[in-house]
């Protein structure tokens, strides 16, 4: 066997037994292993010796080796991916979001198609506030496998949040059973306190944000931070909507209510509507007055800019938040997936 | 100054006489000197006070933009007793050029000053379009000037224009037989304000549907965020810090970076922006002029002091 092989083996192995981290001596043999691969011309041996070093907490090293092993093999896609998800898989993923965007759109660009590429860089995306991006990026992965959670997960809260569609609220709070049940940590569970919350339904948000913290040691300072971020969250979320379910109507009570001065900018145009179809307007020299019909139109844009400017500013305040608080929680309890490392090349070629 | 008055707004008024007249305010080599020396004197109280009155009156009676009319106001600043009228000639402007907004700011300074409480919410409602503002101004002003400032504010949201131009008709009348051509000009000036009043209430909400109406939202969501939680999630757990998430920081950040201005007062559709704007640049010419005459005429009423 050679040693790449047996790099990706022990890789492997690591990453089967991860319990809060994998065991620091086989990522440390899978990194030596892979730097014995790297005297062949295989550009897949920087990219393990990279992503074992990234998962064992030197994230400045791998980075460091992720971009040489770039300049050597641009055309690399499994070292742009192993960047992007070490970039996600940091303590603070909005702080390197940028980077991992770019580093993951590079990889859908070399190799189209890809499921978890599309959801990593779904996930890159949010945590750098290009919703629309991270939309499409999260229903590509979902064509490409409709049982993907990950890609459920986000885009549903992007159309809960960025689209303002309630009903993706019912995904986020069916979603979680199910992904715990093919293996994913309670992490998961994050998502449904997004999805109870615009319901309205606030015990079954606290309940499920008590599962999401479950896991999370008080005593551990890591363990205790990630969990002050996730409480951080829910406390932006309470502040998105006080107590209040996220009914079609809720949006007006968050302008400022009757007295607000979108309100009553709204109450003026309607009083002036009735106005026009009572005395039309015959003030202008060209004849090109304010029609009932004009009134009309600019309340209906009155409406619309201001919920997509609500729905903007809300998910930059809320998914870049979920981003900030549920990965680092992720890349906790989870290990990469065996999908994401043969994304990168790194399996053991039988055949 | 009560001679250039009178030949620019006297019964046999020259119609370029204004314009001279107003050339003739700022000494060609020593500009405002002449009148902070005139200020001090009246400080003094070396000088009469209605010296200075007269000075402010004629330069607002013969309609001054706004460069020389703080100009001279700033020049007055050691007259104690003129502070009011001080105050409204400096902060309510800003037509010739467009820049109603730091002269908001200028208002805004002192915001529990009476003396530019009408002033500040007339701005308020009238240019950057917060409705506050015409609530603040259904209380009537004791200033009758400014009483009249605010019957353009009910004007602008469909109200009639009898009261606005009776009003204005009232303030004249202690002059109007000294001069006749004050209140042609005042006439000639209202006839603009009060015209096409449809179109000019179309024109203002136009205008603040353009607002940022999200904004608001988006605040009032930030500073719910801020609050402390209510009850803990979790028994166990310690008590958070009032410190915000990374994505709630930098949203706040970007709130921070566009301003009020881009906010509150940029309005993207032009020709409504500009036709408000250019109502109001007439609106504060008229109120320049009613309040010049106002003062004129307590300057005329001192003994041995007439046209």
């Amino acid at each position: 066997m050679s040693s790449l092989d047996e790099g990706v083996r022990v890789l492997a192995e690591a990453l089967s037994g991860w319990h809060r981290g994998a065991s620091p001596g086989l990522l440390s043999r899978a990194a030596v292993l892979f730097d014995d691969a790297s005297r062949e011309p295989d550009p897949r041996a920087p990219v393990g010796a990279a992503l074992a070093r990234g998962l064992a907490g030197d994230l400045e090293s791998a980075r460091r080796r992720l971009h040489e092993a770039l300049g050597a093999h641009p055309e690399n896609a499994g070292a742009y991916l192993a960047l992007g998800v070490l970039c996600l898989r940091e303590r603070d993923p909005l702080a390197h979001a940028q980077e991992a965007s770019w580093a993951l759109v590079a990889a859908r660009d070399l190799c189209p198609g890809v499921g978890c590429i599309e959801r990593s860089l779904a996930q890159a995306l949010c945590a750098s506030g290009e919703f629309m991006a991270a939309l499409q990026s999260a229903r590509v992965a979902l064509s490409l496998d409709r049982d993907d959670h990950e890609a459920r997960l986000w885009s549903g809260l992007l159309r809960l949040y960025f689209g303002g569609d309630v009903s993706a609220s019912t995904v986020l709070q069916e979603l979680p059973p199910e992904a715990e049940g093919a293996g994913r940590s309670p992490a998961v569970w994050l998502g449904a306190v997004a999805g109870a919350y615009a319901r309205g339904e606030f015990l079954t948000a606290r309940a499920a944000l008590r599962r999401v913290l479950a896991p999370l040691r008080p005593s551990d300072p890591v363990e205790s931070a990630l969990a002050d971020g996730v409480r951080r969250w829910h406390r932006e979320l309470r502040g998105f909507g006080p107590d209040v379910p996220m009914a079609p109507n809720r949006w007006l009570r968050d302008v400022g209510g009757p007295v607000s001065e979108y309100a009553r900018t709204r109450a003026a145009l309607m009083t002036f509507r009735e106005t026009l179809a009572h005395r039309p307007v015959l003030e202008d020299p060209n004849g090109a007055g304010p029609t009932a019909l004009a009134v009309e139109g600019l309340l209906g844009e009155l409406e619309a800019r201001t919920r997509r400017g609500m729905l903007a500013w809300g998910s930059r305040l809320l998914v870049r938040g979920f981003a900030e608080a549920y990965l680092p929680v992720v890349a906790l309890l989870e290990a990469p997936s065996p999908e994401l490392l043969a994304a990168m090349g790194l399996v053991v070629f039988d055949g | 100054m009560l001679a250039l008055v009178e030949g620019a707004l006297g019964p046999g008024a020259d119609p370029r006489a204004a314009e001279h007249g107003l050339s003739m305010v700022l000494h060609p080599g020593l500009g405002a000197a002449p009148l902070r020396w005139l200020a001090l004197a009246v400080a003094a109280g070396e000088a009469p006070r209605w010296a200075a009155e007269l000075l402010l009156a004629g330069v607002s009676c013969l309609g001054a933009g706004d460069t020389l009319r703080v100009t001279v106001a700033r020049s007055l600043e050691p007259v104690e007793a003129l502070r009011a009228e001080r105050q409204r000639a400096l902060g309510l402007g800003g037509g010739d050029r467009g820049n109603y907004q730091e002269h908001f700011q200028v208002l805004c300074r002192e915001t529990q000053d009476p003396v530019t409480r009408t002033g500040r919410a007339w701005f308020a409602f009238a240019l950057a379009r917060r409705w506050a503002g015409l609530d603040a101004l259904r209380e009537p002003p004791e200033d009758p000037v400014d009483a009249w400032l605010a019957t353009t504010a009910a004007f602008l949201v469909g109200e009639s224009d009898e009261r606005l131009v009776a009003h204005a008709q009232g303030l004249l009348d202690p002059v109007a037989s000294g001069l006749p051509r004050l209140v042609t000009v005042v006439a000639r000036e209202l006839t603009e304000v009060v015209a096409r009043p449809r179109l000019l209430q179309w024109a203002h909400l136009r205008c603040a549907a353009e607002r940022d109406h999200a904004s608001a939202a988006i605040r009032a969501w930030l500073r719910a965020a801020s609050e402390a939680e209510p009850e803990e999630p979790l028994e166990t757990s310690r008590t958070l810090g009032p410190e915000p998430t990374r994505a709630a920081r930098a949203a706040a950040e970007a709130q921070v970076q566009a301003g009020e201005f881009l906010l509150d007062w940029y309005v993207s559709d032009r020709e409504a922006r500009s036709t408000v704007d250019r109502w109001a640049a007439k609106v504060l010419r008229v109120y320049h002029r009613l309040r010049g005459a106002r003062l004129l005429a307590r300057v005329l009423s001192t003994p041995g002091v007439r046209l």
